[in-house]
């Protein structure tokens, strides 16, 4: 018996030929006579008392059967912190924040209505960035100590500041590092907040049934999370609610966790229970909707003078707007990973969660490393200019490697750790690393390239899970039910991968399930940090086995022999002494018959799960602990040609290695890469929230948030290395997001060698190059 | 999605649309001319316009005219920037226009509207204003024509009811040899198009028999041509870094200090470009 | 031609004779989308800025958010869905061209419009065709091997 791949095979995504002719259907894509339509009153004021909110006109306006305001549901809310009104209560502390739901019965109605509330504000001085948050400005919550904290090992509020939350991380002997560095160099940085920008804006639907069912369908990569806060802040059993999830039109985190979908749903109690649609406009998606964090980070950096570094000590400040969210645990994220690849003994990190009045932020691709490696590799880079080492032997020098420990004590091993010295060095050939950082050009142009390493282990809940449940066809082909979203990486297809490999059959002969629907799907914790292949991929693993099980159960009887002897492939269980002897998987896997009409066995219906093990929360004092099982690494490179006349530039070439264990797809896997790699420098040359002093958010729409567009992007060099991690599914790792982590630092790295002058901020537009080369603080 | 309602009227000759405007008016519709509609529709999304009426002017045949005629290029109001960009008929105004946002939208912009935009980029206007263009307008009074200079200042000065019919630009200056130009803040635009995006700077400089015009968008509130400004470029006694600095003396309003670029680098860029203009008119022969 | 109010009006689209009753002030993307089931145009700006809502109006690509239904009166409007197995499917499923899928359904439009009317188009057009158009998923290396590999087609 031959064996087939699956896994290692450009497969095109499963559902690939309905998003090529429009089939393919997301949220927004049903129809429904009858539906209601919603649609959200939002703060004009970055920070402001609400005085009143007057509905009068709005309700007397045909077609409006209701208008929902903070009052219908008063209370907070958060997955870390409860520190946030669904609907603004007497008080709005973000430009976007939604103050109260009109619903109509159609959308133009809804929109034209909303028009007419009229809400009485009181403006109050704005929070307009860290400094003024540290300052105490104003402080954004006086009740910080009487918020309930959901998770009270991982949150410490700071009463009386604007302090949410403080992670540390104490490990080494620090008097000793500095004491052992012979070159210290300090260093800080600056980043915006900005935005996820998926092409499908965020939206939500709900009904309640007359049974009081509540169905809700939504554009989410957390269906199971959206079940049970609902459950949680309605005060529902979780049997009660039924999410459903189609394809989602991109995530990046921002869609993770509950916002719409609470809002739709106080808009369909409002209407007795009747469906309502709540589909954000752009504007609204890009200031209501949560957006990715701010940082200022300060690092002193201590080597020796061969290069090894001795000594870090980290001061990050997370600019998390209005509301904490999953602001906090990205900060802890950050300190859990806070070194950067590189093995360091003494590591002293305070990363601060801080309010401020601008767009509260969720999880966001690489979730705050991004952010953290930015201030790191700048920092590298700037310690290697001091040292004179060139910049990528430091780093290979100091990678962290099995038998070293985390910045949270966790021993490293070739299992649970990627090889980066590996990566760097492939990468130092990719790019032709030798020929020279800076090299000057005809017409006062030079070449110049940057790189930067990257690591992340993901921070999921300790008892995170994923499920899978293996269905049979008569024909014996086979179904596969699990509770993933696809939002684009592929995943759904990742997964008919794994099974196809360990069931030895014809990928094309696998159907998985596209929606999620709670009620029948299988748990999963949710798509997010990259963890999905691992965790929902081991499930179906163990569901595999299963079947083969059952299904070698079944073949014993007919073939008449122990189930041991067999084995399970190309759609048959044969003898593995002699595959002639076989019987076809269709015969069995619905029961068999015999030729005598009686019959034996039964369906085959696999089971499989996941639960995370081993992981501990981080001890407040030390941040001792372990956050997720494994530490995905890889370098990036960025090369540039700058224009030192007017510092225009162009992206020539950007590289990334990284480890993939496994790579289960490749032709997926590069593309995901690009992808990372395309936002990344999008982040690093333009994308940024901008504020205006009262908080008002001046670029809501793409038309002044400027995207990467086709032919901007530069040529990519992606490649893998595999290391396998012994516990995932065929030793992959995940990588999913690891594509953008380290290209704003590779390319402030690249522009600084070329343009000669330290570059610590994004966006890194032409003119703050220019500003930078004139000294002029921005 | 928009909002609210309005009426669409589509008339097939221009004394219609005119009369069609002033009765709507008078009913206080608060009509307006609707050419591509990209602004109409998306400001009105906005609720930062509110017509009850719309008159489309596609269907008039004056408006979409584009041809030579008797040594004058005449294009009609109506005739999207793609429209005039494919027939290559006057170069530099195809590169002004064909940098205005991105190619599909180009084919829904048209020449009249991107004129009137209140946008304040309008960067087809350069082209016009460095070729003495005329402008042909109808409206209750009839139609007249008037050099685009005399009804446009820092926007177009139009009565209600004016409809822009056609432009009309002699032959001579659709040849002459020119250099056009356009920043964002992310960056260089060439031709075609390749950033988009609002212009930091956006410029043409056309070489009128050794004699430099040259206009401007994105520098100030609106998009100009300077005369004076021309006088200092064109002034050879003075020496080409003196020739930056009286430029930018020189400008009909302080540089726009916006979230896209602070005005010391429009400045910076503004320098540059003038810099790079002259380099690029040395030693052409005319 | 005049539409004072909401009234029936009849579309071209994708080769088939279709009514729908609209408001004067509505959008072609809303009327494609909500009142002709064709859902293959996507919303995401309605602003004119990223392209997912492209359709073809007499073969040239256009945003529908910033089209009124009753300006396509007369003309010939074809959406993703009227596209039968064109080269340019084939292509972006072969190169892995996208991810979501969200913002495919105008680039495959525009793609195609590019591939029907420039056959030869060189590096700069396609370059100015396609910035029409975002996708938040893709690095676009992806989306351009889809093109160049249908405009070769077309030049062999
Ligand atoms: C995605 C996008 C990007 C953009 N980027 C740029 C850019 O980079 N640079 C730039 O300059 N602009 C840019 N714009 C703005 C654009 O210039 C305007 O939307 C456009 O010029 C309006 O042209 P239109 O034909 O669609 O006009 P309409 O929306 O039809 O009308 C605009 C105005 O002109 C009036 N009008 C139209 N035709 C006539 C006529 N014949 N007689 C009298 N009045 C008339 C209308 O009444 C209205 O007041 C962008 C727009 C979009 C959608
Ligand atoms: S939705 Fe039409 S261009 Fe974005
Ligand atoms: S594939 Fe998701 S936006 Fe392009």
């Amino acid at each position: 018996m031959e064996t087939l791949h699956a896994i290692g095979k450009d497969i095109p995504k499963k559902e690939s030929w309905n998003k090529v002719t429009g089939a393919a259907r997301y949220n927004t894509d049903f129809n429904e006579p009858g539906v209601l339509h919603a649609w959200l009153v939002t703060s004009l004021y970055g920070h402001a008392l609400i005085k009143s909110i007057d509905k009068t006109l709005t309700l007397k306006f045909p077609g409006v059967l209701a208008v929902v305001t903070g009052d219908s549901m008063p209370r907070l809310i958060g997955p870390i912190l409860e520190d946030r009104p669904p609907l603004a209560i007497d008080r709005v502390r973000y430009f976007g924040e939604p103050i109260a739901i009109v619903v109509a019965d159609s959308l133009s109605k809804a929109k034209e209505a909303a028009g007419k509330v009229y809400v009485e504000y009181e403006p109050l001085p704005v929070v307009d960035s860290l400094k003024d948050a540290l300052e105490k400005k104003y402080i954004l919550h006086e009740d910080l100590p009487l918020y309930r904290r959901i998770k009270p090992d991982e949150i410490f509020p700071q009463p009386g500041t604007n302090i949410a939350n403080q992670i540390k991380i104490r490990k080494g002997d620090m008097d000793r590092g500095w004491a052992e560095s012979d070159v210290i160099i300090e260093s800080t940085i600056t980043l915006p907040q900005s935005l996820h920008a998926a092409m499908e804006p965020r939206n939500a639907r709900a009904e309640i049934k007359p049974d009081g069912k509540v169905i809700i369908n939504t554009s989410s990569q957390g269906p199971f999370d959206v079940k049970k806060e609902l459950s949680y802040y309605f005060n529902l059993e979780e049997s009660k609610i039924t999410v459903n999830v189609p394809l989602v039109g991109g995530g990046f985190g921002g869609k993770t966790t509950p916002q719409l979908e609470i809002l739709a749903l106080l808009a369909s109690q409002s209407v007795n229970g009747r469906p309502v649609k709540l589909i954000e406009s752009r504007e609204q998606d890009f200031t209501t909707s949560p957006g990715h964090l701010g940082l200022e980070a300060y690092i002193k950096l201590g080597a020796n003078r061969d290069g090894m570094l001795k000594a870090i000590e980290i001061t990050c400040q997370v600019d998390t707007g209005a509301y904490t969210d999953s602001g906090t645990k990205m900060t802890r994220a950050m300190a859990a990973d806070c070194t950067g690849p590189y093995n360091i003994e003494n590591v002293h990190c305070d990363a601060f969660c801080i309010y401020t009045n601008h767009t509260y932020v969720t999880a966001f691709r690489s979730f705050g490393r991004l952010s953290h490696t930015f201030a790191i590799e700048r920092a590298m880079d700037k310690l290697a200019f001091s040292l004179g080492i060139d910049s990528l032997e430091l780093r290979i020098k100091n990678a962290v490697n099995p038998g070293h420990f985390t910045p949270t004590n966790v021993k490293l091993n070739s299992s649970n750790l990627g090889n980066l010295p590996e990566c760097l060095k492939r990468l130092k050939q990719m790019i032709n690393w030798d020929e020279g950082i800076r090299i000057e050009l005809a017409n006062g142009k030079v070449r110049a390239k940057g790189l930067s390493g990257l690591w992340k282990t993901s921070s999921s809940p300790p008892n995170a899970t994923g499920a899978a449940i293996i269905t049979f066809n008569r024909d014996g082909t086979v179904n596969l039910n699990v509770g993933a979203v696809e939002i684009g990486m592929g995943i759904k297809t990742a997964l008919a991968q794994i099974l196809a490999e360990k069931l030895q059959m014809d990928i094309n002969k696998i159907n998985v399930v596209m929606e999620v629907n709670t009620e029948t799907s299988p748990r999963h914790w949710k798509t997010v940090a990259s963890m999905t292949g691992y965790m929902v991929g081991n499930a179906v693993l163990d569901a595999a086995e299963d079947v083969i099980k059952q299904l070698c159960k079944t073949a014993s009887v007919v073939l008449r022999c122990p189930p041991e002897v067999l084995q399970v492939g190309g759609e048959k269980v044969f003898l593995k002494a002699d595959p002639t002897i076989f019987v076809e998987q269709r015969a069995i896997a619905c029961g068999y018959k015999y030729p005598d009409g009686s019959s034996t066995g039964g369906e085959v219906i696999g089971r499989g799960n996941f639960i995370m093990h081993h992981l501990l929360p981080m001890d407040p004092d030390t941040g001792r602990g372990k956050l997720g099982p494994a530490w995905a690494v890889g370098a990036q490179a960025v090369e540039v040609e700058l224009d030192t006349k007017d510092y225009t530039y162009k992206i020539l070439k950007a590289a990334t290695v990284l480890d993939a264990g496994k790579v289960l797809n490749p032709k997926n896997a590069k593309g995901v890469t690009m992808g990372g790699m395309c936002m990344g420098l999008g982040y690093g040359c333009r994308e940024a929230s901008l504020f205006d002093s009262g908080g008002v958010r001046m670029n809501p729409q793409f038309r002044t948030y400027h995207l990467m567009r086709y032919g901007e992007n530069p040529e990519y060099l992606v490649d893998f290395i595999e290391t396998p991690q012994l516990d995932s599914p065929y030793g992959m790792r995940g990588i999913g997001e690891h594509g953008i982590i380290g290209m704003p630092a590779a390319l402030a790295n690249a522009l600084s060698a070329a343009a000669q002058v330290n570059l610590d901020f994004t966006p890194l537009t032409p003119e703050a190059i220019w500003k930078a080369k004139r000294g002029v603080s921005l | 999605m928009i909002p609210f309602d309005f009426e669409y009227y589509k008339p097939t000759s221009a004394q219609e649309a005119v009369s069609l405007f002033h009765n709507l008016r008078s009913q206080e519709k608060n009509p307006m001319y609707y050419g591509g509609g990209t602004e109409i529709i998306s400001f009105s999304r906005l609720y930062q316009l509110f017509p009850k009426a719309v008159i489309d002017v596609k269907g008039i045949p004056e408006c979409n005219v584009l041809e030579f005629k008797n040594d004058k290029l005449v294009i009609g109001a109506a005739k999207t920037l793609s429209q005039v960009q494919e027939s290559n008929l006057f170069p530099l105004l195809n590169q002004c226009g064909g940098r205005v946002a991105d190619h599909t939208i180009r084919d829904k912009i048209t020449l009249g509207g991107n004129i009137c935009s209140r946008i304040p980029f309008r960067e087809a206007i350069l082209a016009l204003l460095v070729s003495d263009c005329e402008v042909i307008i109808e409206n209750k009074n009839g139609i007249r024509k008037v050099p685009l200079e005399s009804i446009y200042t820092e926007s177009m000065l139009l009565e209600p009811g004016d409809l822009l019919l056609q432009f009309t630009v002699e032959k001579n200056y659709t040849v002459m040899p020119f250099f056009s130009m356009k920043k964002t803040a992310d960056g260089d635009v060439d031709y075609p198009q390749d950033r988009i995006g609002y212009p930091l700077l956006s410029g043409v400089f056309l070489n009128n028999k050794g004699h430099i015009r040259a206009a401007f968008s994105g520098l100030c509130p609106y998009p100009f041509r300077s005369l004076k400004l021309e006088a200092v470029l064109n002034d050879t006694t003075v020496s080409p870094d003196e020739k930056l600095n009286e430029s930018v003396q020189c400008l009909p309003a302080p540089i726009l200090n916006d979230m896209d670029s602070s005005a010391q680098y429009r400045e910076f860029v503004f320098r540059n470009t003038l810099a790079g203009a002259l380099d690029n008119f040395e030693g052409v022969e005319f | 031609m005049k539409f004072l109010d909401t009234g029936t009006i009849e579309l071209l689209v994708n080769g088939e004779k279709r009514s729908a009753l609209v408001r004067p002030s509505d959008l072609l993307l809303d009327v494609l989308r909500d009142q002709l089931g064709l859902t293959g145009a996507k919303p995401s700006c309605k602003n004119g800025d990223c392209g997912a809502c492209t359709v073809l109006v007499d073969g040239w690509p256009v945003k529908s958010c910033l089209m009124l239904a009753v300006e396509a009166i007369g003309h010939e409007i074809i959406t993703i869905e009227g596209l039968q197995n064109a080269p340019l499917q084939q292509a972006f499923v072969d190169e892995f061209a996208f991810q979501c899928g969200y913002c495919t359904s105008g680039f495959i439009i525009n793609c195609h419009a590019l591939a029907r009317i420039h056959p030869k188009a060189d590096e700069a057009v396609i370059r100015e065709w396609l910035q029409s158009n975002l996708c938040r998923c893709t690095g676009y290396e992806e989306i351009s091997k889809a093109i160049h590999s249908v405009l070769s087609t077309h030049k062999s």
